[in-house]
């Protein structure tokens, strides 16, 4: 199914208030699986988001400009023993994307609750 | 590929990492090792920041084959989405030498192997007629399998010109040419085969003396053409054997052996015309030498590690 142009599937939402939180909890960076734990910790998840999923998620957001990604520094991962890490930032137009979309559902949800209460 | 991930418990990290190897397989380099480093930074993430919370290595590893498999059905729209439905696979230069080096063992047993029948005057008679009294398919089966091997032999060779030539081209050029005149020759003894199978038939119909004659033809054509082509694979082989020692890609001392089948065939050659009695030992060595060299080094190339570099965690850091 083809989504409309300019939209955000709710994964897509959900990774970027994600990276959003992670901001406002002073981490501007972020990698893929601090995504994924961040995801499982607030929307009390069960399980951690499949590594198919995401990545493909997270390049898709970083080709539509939303998220904008660079390799850490070598070093900083040599020093600490482990691989490089891909850091993620939520761009400006992510910023505007993630407002608009979650005012689209919270205007959607506004209507459906004022129809509801008109039908009752 | 760090190597770092492989030092966390459980196979499942290694299955994880083969997989994004598999399905991106044929993807620019970018793209690859943009996708298996993030893969690897996130297990190893998800290693610790599970052993933080006072996880298990068993629980974890259950975690990530979840992950793993729950991602394959986007794994798989993403990679086709990524360069299309057309997949270019390119196999690296060695593998594909080292398909052929185990494949070339059948045309060097097979091409090499003389028909078995006692070719001389006295004796080819009752041989002859031993050979006509089996079936038509017993016959000509021999002369199938060598039109067969002959075709695919031409077909890898051209396989090798396709994707070696770049890297060494006179060389790849020299061997392609040589084993490519051997898989020639197997399918020329192919053809042999058959027209001895038909005299076989015109014998057992007509029983006409004079058949054992030209049959006797046929089985020295079939004699010559196995020695040969035992001739032009073994300076396929030896000329190949430096051409992928010169890639890099095969140990030096291997080329001693490979070396060694050579001298013995030339000598072998020389005592054929020589007349002594030592060119069967010779050949033997030859043959022995030359076989286990496609053998030893075809499992090498297949089996070993691929020389493409894989330099993710010690890339320049970017501008």
């Amino acid at each position: 199914m083809r989504r409309k142009p300019g939209t955000l599937v709710p994964l897509e939402v959900s990774i970027l208030s994600a990276g959003v939180a992670l901001a406002l909890g002073g981490q501007i960076e972020f990698h893929g699986y601090a995504v994924a734990r961040e995801l499982r910790d607030s929307e009390e998840a069960k399980r951690l988001t499949a590594h198919g999923t995401l990545y493909r998620a997270l390049e898709r957001l970083e080709q539509a400009g939303l998220l904008l990604s660079r390799l850490e520094d070598p070093e900083t991962a040599a020093a600490e023993q482990r691989p490089r890490r891909r850091l993620y930032h939520v761009t400006a137009a992510g910023q505007q994307a993630l407002e608009a979309s979650l005012r689209a559902a919270t205007s959607q949800l506004a209507a459906t609750l004022r129809s509801r209460r008109a039908d009752s | 590929m760090t190597y770092a991930v492989f030092a966390i418990p459980g196979a499942v990290p290694a299955i994880t990492l083969k997989w994004v190897r598999w399905y991106c397989m044929g993807m620019s380099d970018e793209a690859r090792d943009r996708r298996s480093l993030e893969i690897e930074s996130d297990l190893w993430e998800h290693f610790a920041d599970g052993q933080a919370d006072g996880k298990s290595p068993a629980a974890l590893n259950v975690e990530m084959l979840s992950r793993l498999l729950r991602g394959i059905p986007s794994d798989i729209a993403w990679r086709f989405q990524a360069e299309g439905f057309h997949v270019n696979i390119q196999f690296p230069l060695e593998r594909v030498i080292g398909v052929l080096l185990l494949f070339l063992l059948v045309p060097f047993f097979a091409g090499s192997a003389l028909s078995g029948y006692d070719t001389r005057i006295g004796e080819w008679p009752d041989a002859f007629r031993t050979y006509a009294d089996m079936s038509a398919t017993g016959r000509e089966v021999t002369g199938y399998l060598h039109s067969l091997v002959g075709v695919l032999v031409v077909v890898g060779v051209s396989q090798l010109l396709v994707h070696g030539v770049r890297r060494s081209p006179g060389l790849i050029a020299a061997a392609a040419a040589f084993l490519a005149v051997g898989g020639v020759i197997m399918v020329v003894n192919g053809g042999v085969y058959f027209g001895m199978s038909a005299l076989a038939e015109d014998f057992n119909r007509s029983g006409d003396p004079g058949i054992i004659a030209t049959a006797r033809g046929y089985a020295r054509a079939i004699e010559i053409l196995a020695v040969m082509n035992l001739g032009v694979m073994s300076a396929g082989i030896v000329t190949l054997s430096v051409a992928v020692t010169r890639l890099g890609f095969l140990p030096r001392w291997m080329n001693a052996l490979a070396g060694v089948g050579g001298v013995a065939a030339v000598i072998s050659f020389g005592s054929v015309f020589a007349s002594d009695g030592y060119s069967w030992a010779f050949l033997m060595v030859a043959w022995l030498s030359l076989s286990l060299w496609l053998l030893i080094g075809g499992l090498w190339l297949l089996l070993g590690g691929s020389r493409r570099p894989e330099p993710l965690i010690s890339e320049p850091a970017p501008a």
